[in-house]
C-alpha cells in the first residue's frame, strides 16, 4: 500500500498547486472588481474610450529620374461617432449641410445606412476642402461627435499615360478582409489591384496606427491609453521614364496598341504602355469609381494591360524563329534561295505571298527584307513544326516572361501532341506554313516579343524584363540572364536579315530607319479575322552595340511597316536625343 | 477482480458541477451573442445546448463502459488524431487558422482531441512501464507522443491548446515517478528552447505575447481585447450590471466574447460574486479529479485522472489569466463555458472517464 499513499500525495501536491492558481486569480479578481471596481465602471459606463486611427501614408512610386507616378495627398473627411451625436444628429447635420452646400438629407440618409463598430466613425462626406474642414473643426463644440479626420488619398500624377502600369488601388473584399486580418489589415484598407501597386503591395502599403484615448463627458481628451505609431510604407523608384511613357502614350492616341521599350543590358523597362487607357485617378475617391464602371463595360477593354496581358498573332515578326529553326536544321546557310511566284502550292492549298506578283528568287536576307511569305512557308516546311515549337520556346513564347506585373499571360505556341489531344486531327503541312509565317494557332504578347528581339540583338542571352529598379535604396532588379543553346553565327544570320528590313532599300521596315542610329527590326502585320490586320514592329538599336530593344503593336493598326515602323522611328529619335542611344 | 457498473457508485456531485458551470456558461453566451431580430431557436445558446446534450450521452455512454478497456483504444485514437491533425493544415482557413476539419457538416476541431488522445496513450505507456525499468529508445516515447500533437496544433497556428499539452506530460511524469529534479531540468531546457518555438510562430501570436508584457504596445490590435476586457471585468464589481445588462458585452466593445473571452461576460455581468461561484465550482471538478488519482490502485486509473484534472485546470486557469490580463492571450477556451461543440463534447468525454473510473475502482 505504500505506492498507493505516494500517490495520493502526489496528486495531492498537484491540486494545491492548482489551488494556488485559483487564489492567485480570485485575488486578481478582488483587486479588479472590488478595489478598482468605479475606476474601470466609469470607463465602461460612459463610453470614454475612443480610437483613433493615425492612417500610415502609402509608399510613393518614381521614375527613373525621380518623377512622381504615384503618390498620396491629405484628405479632409467629415465623420460622426454616431452614439456621441445621437440626440443632436439631424441638428448637427443640418449646420454640416450648409457648411459644405449639400443636401441635408442626403447626407442623413448616407449616415443612417452605415452601421459602425462602436469606436468606429461613420464618414459624412469625403474629400471636403481645407477651408471647410476648417470651419467645422472651429465648431466642433456645438457639433457632438462630429470631427474632421484626414485620410490619404492616392493621385497618380502620370494618370492614364501610365494607368496600366502604375495601377491603381481598390477597397477589399469581405473575404480578403478575412485572410488578411492576421496581417493587420483592417476593412477599411485599401488594396492595390493592378500594376505595380499590386505586384508591390507588400513594400508599399504602411501600417496604420492609432490611439486609443480616455476622453471627459463632454468629449474632449483626458488622456491616451495607447498609442501605436504608424509605419510608413516603402518607396518605389522604377527603370521606367515617365516622359517616355507619356510620349508613347501621346503617339498612340486613340489607337489601340501596347508599346514596350526596354534596356537590353539589364532588362529594365523604360516605357510599358497600353492603349486605350483609363484615368487611374478615378480609382482613388467614391465619386471616381462610380465613372468607373463605364471603363469595365467599355469600348476596347481599356482596363486591359495589353502588353503582358493581350494576347494576338505575331505575323511576320516571327519569321525570326522560322529563320532560326532552319539554320539550327542546317535546312539553310541563309544564301539558299527560293523562288517566290506570289504563291505556294501546299497540301493541295494554295498559299498566297503578299505580293501577288511575287518576289522572285529571295535568299533569307532578301526575304526578311520583303517579309516574303513564299519563302517562309519553304524555310517552315524544310525545318520542320517540331524544330520551329522549340525554337519559339527557346527565345521565350510559350511562357511568361516573369515580368513583375500582375496578371501576365503565356501566350500559346501550337505543336503536333497539342494538336493532336486538343483538336483530335494530325498536323498537316498548311500548319507548318501557316506557324512558319506567324498565323495560325500561333498567340503572342507584345513582351514575349521584346524578349525575342532581346535574343536576338544579344545574340542568344535573353534578359528578364523588370519594371521596379529598388525599393527605397535597396536594388531589387534580377539581373538573372540564360544562355540560349543557338549559335551566335545563327544569329548572327538573322541580324543581317534584321538589318536589311530597315536599311534596305526595298525593306518593309525603312520608315523605322533613323540618319544618325543604326536600327535594326522586323515588321509584322498578322491577319485577325475579317478585321483590319494587326501591325508589328520589333527592333533594337544600336545595331553594333544594341541598347534598346523596342516592340510597337497596333491591333487593327494596318500595315506594321507603315503604322507600326513610323511609331518605332519616332520612338528610336526620341530615344536618340534623351541619350539612351 | 473488478467490479461490475453500480450506479450506486455514480458520483452526482461530480455530474453536478460540470451541469452548473455549463449552465452559467449558457447564460453567457445568449448574453453575449443576442440580437434583437434573432429569434431564441436560432441563437448560439440554443446550439450549444445542442452539444451539451450529446456531451451527457456521450457521459451515460462511456461510463458503461470500464475504462480499463480504453486501453484498447489509446493508440488507434492517437493516430486517427494525428492524421487528423495533418489532414486540417490541408482544409481551407477560417478565421486566419486551419482549425477546423469539416465532417459530415460539423466543423470539428482535431486539436480538442487530441489533448485526450494524448493523455489516453500516456497513461497507457505509464501503466506499462516503471520509470526505472524503462531504458534506451522506449524512455522517449512519452516525448515525441506530445511533440507529434503539439507541433502540429503550433502549425495550424493554435497556441493555446497546443501549449496545454506541455503540463499534462509534466503531471503525468511526476505522478509515474519521474525524479523532480529531472523535471526542474526539463522546465529549464524547455525555457532555453522558448526563443527557438518564438520564431516558429505567426506574426500575430507574437504580437499577442509581446502585447501581453505590455497592452499599450498595441492598443488597436492584439491590446484592444485585453483592455477591453480588463474593462469590463472590473467594472462588473462585487455583484455585477446583471444579466444582459453588461454595457462593454451588449454594446460589441469586447470581441471573441461568446468563445475565449466569454469570463469577461460573465465578470461584468454577474460580478464578483457568480465568478468566484464559478471558480469554486471548477475547483471542486479538479480537486475530485486529483482525489480519484490518488485513490485508483491501477496505475492506468490513476494516469488517466491525472491527466484529465490537469487539463481541466490548465484550460480554465490560463483562460482565466488570460481574460483578467495577467497572462498572454493564446486562444483557450474555457471549458463547458465558452461557445464551441468539440470542447464542450471532449470535456464531457473527459468528465465521463472520471466519473468512470471513480465507480469501477477497486474498494480494498
Amino acid at each position: 500500500m505504500a505506492l498507493a499513499v505516494s500517490e495520493s500525495m502526489k496528486t495531492q501536491r498537484l491540486s494545491i498547486l492548482v489551488l494556488v492558481g485559483f487564489v492567485l486569480i480570485t485575488l486578481n479578481l478582488f483587486r479588479m472588481q472590488v478595489l478598482k471596481g468605479a475606476y474601470y465602471r466609469s470607463l465602461s459606463e460612459k463610453n470614454r474610450i475612443r480610437v483613433i486611427y493615425l492612417e500610415a501614408p502609402r509608399g510613393r512610386i518614381f521614375d527613373r529620374h525621380g518623377a512622381l507616378l504615384a503618390t498620396s495627398r491629405l484628405s479632409f473627411n467629415c465623420s460622426v461617432f454616431p452614439r456621441e451625436a445621437k440626440k443632436r444628429m439631424d441638428q448637427s447635420l443640418n449646420v454640416i449641410a450648409a457648411i459644405l452646400g449639400a443636401d441635408a438629407e442626403d447626407l442623413k440618409r448616407s449616415v443612417s445606412k452605415k452601421k459602425p463598430g462602436v469606436f468606429n466613425t461613420v464618414v459624412v462626406a469625403e474629400d471636403i476642402s481645407q477651408s471647410q474642414a476648417l470651419e467645422i473643426e472651429e465648431r466642433t463644440d456645438s457639433l457632438p461627435g462630429f470631427m474632421i479626420e484626414t485620410r490619404p488619398v492616392r493621385e497618380y500624377p502620370q494618370a492614364a499615360a501610365a494607368a496600366h502600369l502604375v495601377g491603381y488601388l481598390g477597397p477589399m473584399t469581405e473575404e480578403e478582409t478575412e485572410d488578411l486580418d492576421a496581417y493587420g489589415y483592417r476593412q477599411s484598407d485599401w488594396l492595390g489591384r493592378e500594376g505595380i501597386e499590386k505586384s508591390y503591395e507588400g513594400y508599399l502599403r504602411g501600417f496604420s496606427g492609432g490611439l486609443q484615448i480616455e476622453i471627459d463627458n463632454r468629449g474632449k481628451f483626458l488622456r491616451a491609453l495607447g498609442v501605436k505609431e504608424p509605419k510608413e510604407g516603402k518607396d518605389i523608384h522604377l527603370t521606367v521614364d515617365a516622359k517616355l511613357q507619356s510620349y508613347v502614350q501621346e503617339l498612340l492616341g486613340p489607337q489601340r496598341g501596347a508599346v514596350v521599350v526596354m534596356r537590353i543590358k539589364d532588362g529594365g523597362i523604360l516605357s510599358l504602355n497600353s492603349a486605350p487607357s483609363f484615368d487611374s485617378n478615378l480609382f482613388s475617391s467614391k465619386k471616381g469609381r462610380k465613372e468607373v464602371g463605364k471603363y469595365l463595360r467599355g469600348e476596347g477593354s481599356p482596363m486591359v494591360n495589353r502588353s503582358v496581358r493581350g494576347q494576338y498573332p505575331a505575323g511576320s515578326i516571327f519569321k525570326i524563329v522560322t529563320a532560326l529553326a532552319a539554320l539550327g536544321r542546317g535546312r539553310t546557310s541563309g544564301a539558299t534561295s527560293f523562288d517566290c511566284a506570289g504563291f505556294a502550292r501546299i497540301g493541295g492549298t494554295l498559299f498566297h505571298c503578299w505580293k501577288e506578283a511575287g518576289h522572285g528568287p529571295q535568299n533569307l536576307s532578301e526575304a526578311f527584307a520583303h517579309s516574303c511569305n513564299v519563302y517562309f512557308y519553304n524555310l517552315g516546311l524544310a525545318a520542320g513544326a517540331d524544330a520551329i515549337f522549340q525554337k519559339a520556346a527557346a527565345v521565350g513564347f510559350h511562357r511568361l516572361t516573369g515580368i513583375d506585373l500582375p496578371g501576365e499571360k503565356p501566350g500559346f505556341v501550337p505543336s503536333r501532341d497539342w494538336k493532336r489531344g486538343a483538336k483530335h486531327e494530325g498536323w498537316f503541312d498548311g500548319d507548318t506554313a501557316n506557324l512558319a509565317i506567324g498565323q495560325g494557332y500561333l498567340q503572342v504578347t507584345p513582351i514575349q516579343a521584346v524578349m525575342m528581339i532581346t535574343t536576338a540583338a544579344t545574340e542568344g542571352r535573353p534578359v528578364k524584363p523588370h519594371v521596379i529598379d529598388r525599393i527605397e535604396a535597396v536594388k531589387a532588379a534580377d539581373k538573372s540572364t540564360n544562355f540560349t543553346d543557338i549559335p551566335a553565327v545563327h544569329w548572327r544570320t538573322v541580324k543581317q536579315g534584321l538589318h536589311e528590313v530597315v536599311n534596305s532599300e526595298t525593306g518593309t521596315g525603312r520608315l523605322a530607319r533613323l540618319p544618325d542610329v543604326r536600327v535594326a527590326g522586323k515588321t509584322g502585320t498578322a491577319e485577325s479575322g475579317r478585321e483590319k490586320t494587326h501591325a508589328w514592329f520589333v527592333g533594337f538599336a544600336p545595331e553594333e552595340e544594341p541598347k534598346i530593344a523596342m516592340v510597337v503593336f497596333l491591333e487593327h493598326g494596318g500595315r506594321g511597316g507603315v503604322t507600326a515602323a513610323t511609331l518605332a522611328g519616332q520612338l528610336f529619335k526620341w530615344l536618340k536625343t534623351a541619350d539612351y542611344l | 477482480m473488478r467490479k461490475r457498473l453500480n450506479f450506486r457508485h455514480f458520483d452526482r456531485v461530480l455530474f453536478l458541477m460540470p451541469v452548473l458551470i455549463f449552465l452559467i456558461g449558457i447564460f453567457s453566451i445568449y448574453s453575449a451573442s443576442f440580437k434583437s431580430s434573432q429569434s431564441f431557436d436560432e441563437t448560439l445558446a440554443v446550439r450549444q445546448i445542442l452539444w451539451m446534450g450529446i456531451g451527457v450521452l456521450l457521459v451515460f455512454l462511456i461510463v458503461r463502459v470500464d475504462y480499463f478497456r480504453l486501453q484498447d483504444f489509446a493508440w488507434p485514437v492517437y493516430i486517427v488524431t494525428v492524421i487528423m491533425l495533418v489532414a486540417v493544415l490541408f482544409m481551407p482557413t477560417r478565421l486566419g487558422a486551419h482549425r477546423w476539419i469539416l465532417v459530415g457538416g460539423f466543423n470539428i476541431q482535431p486539436s480538442e482531441l487530441a489533448k485526450l488522445a494524448v493523455i489516453l496513450v500516456l497513461s497507457r505507456f505509464f501503466m506499462n512501464y516503471r520509470p526505472e525499468a524503462v531504458s534506451g529508445a522506449k524512455r522517449w516515447v512519452p516525448f515525441v507522443v506530445v511533440a507529434v500533437p503539439f507541433f502540429l496544433i503550433l502549425k495550424e497556428p493554435d497556441l493555446g491548446t497546443g501549449l496545454t499539452l506541455i503540463p499534462i506530460l509534466f503531471a503525468m511524469l511526476y505522478l509515474w515517478g519521474f525524479r523532480t529534479k529531472h523535471l526542474i531540468m526539463l522546465l529549464v531546457l524547455g525555457a532555453a528552447a522558448a526563443p527557438f518555438l518564438f520564431s516558429f510562430l505567426k506574426e500575430y501570436q507574437k504580437a499577442r505575447l509581446l502585447v501581453f508584457l505590455n497592452p499599450n504596445m498595441d492598443p488597436l490590435g492584439a491590446g484592444y481585447t485585453i483592455i477591453q476586457s480588463k474593462i469590463a471585468i472590473g467594472s462588473g464589481g462585487l455583484l455585477g450590471k446583471g444579466f444582459m445588462e453588461g454595457t462593454q458585452n451588449q454594446l460589441n466593445f469586447l470581441p471573441e466574447r461568446h468563445t475565449d473571452f466569454i469570463f469577461a461576460v460573465i465578470g461584468e455581468e454577474g460580478g464578483f460574486v457568480v465568478s468566484i461561484l464559478l471558480f469554486a465550482l471548477f475547483w471542486v471538478i479538479i480537486k475530485k479529479g486529483y482525489v480519484i488519482s490518488g485513490q485508483t490502485p491501477d496505475k492506468f486509473g490513476s494516469q488517466l485522472a491525472c491527466g484529465i484534472s490537469t487539463m481541466l485546470a490548465v484550460q480554465s486557469l490560463v483562460n482565466l489569466g488570460m481574460t483578467m490580463g495577467f497572462l498572454p492571450v493564446v486562444g483557450m477556451p474555457l471549458p463547458l463555458v465558452s461557445y464551441g461543440g468539440s470542447s464542450v463534447i471532449i470535456t464531457m468525454l473527459a468528465i465521463g472517464i472520471l466519473l468512470n473510473i471513480k465507480m469501477r475502482r477497486p474498494l480494498f
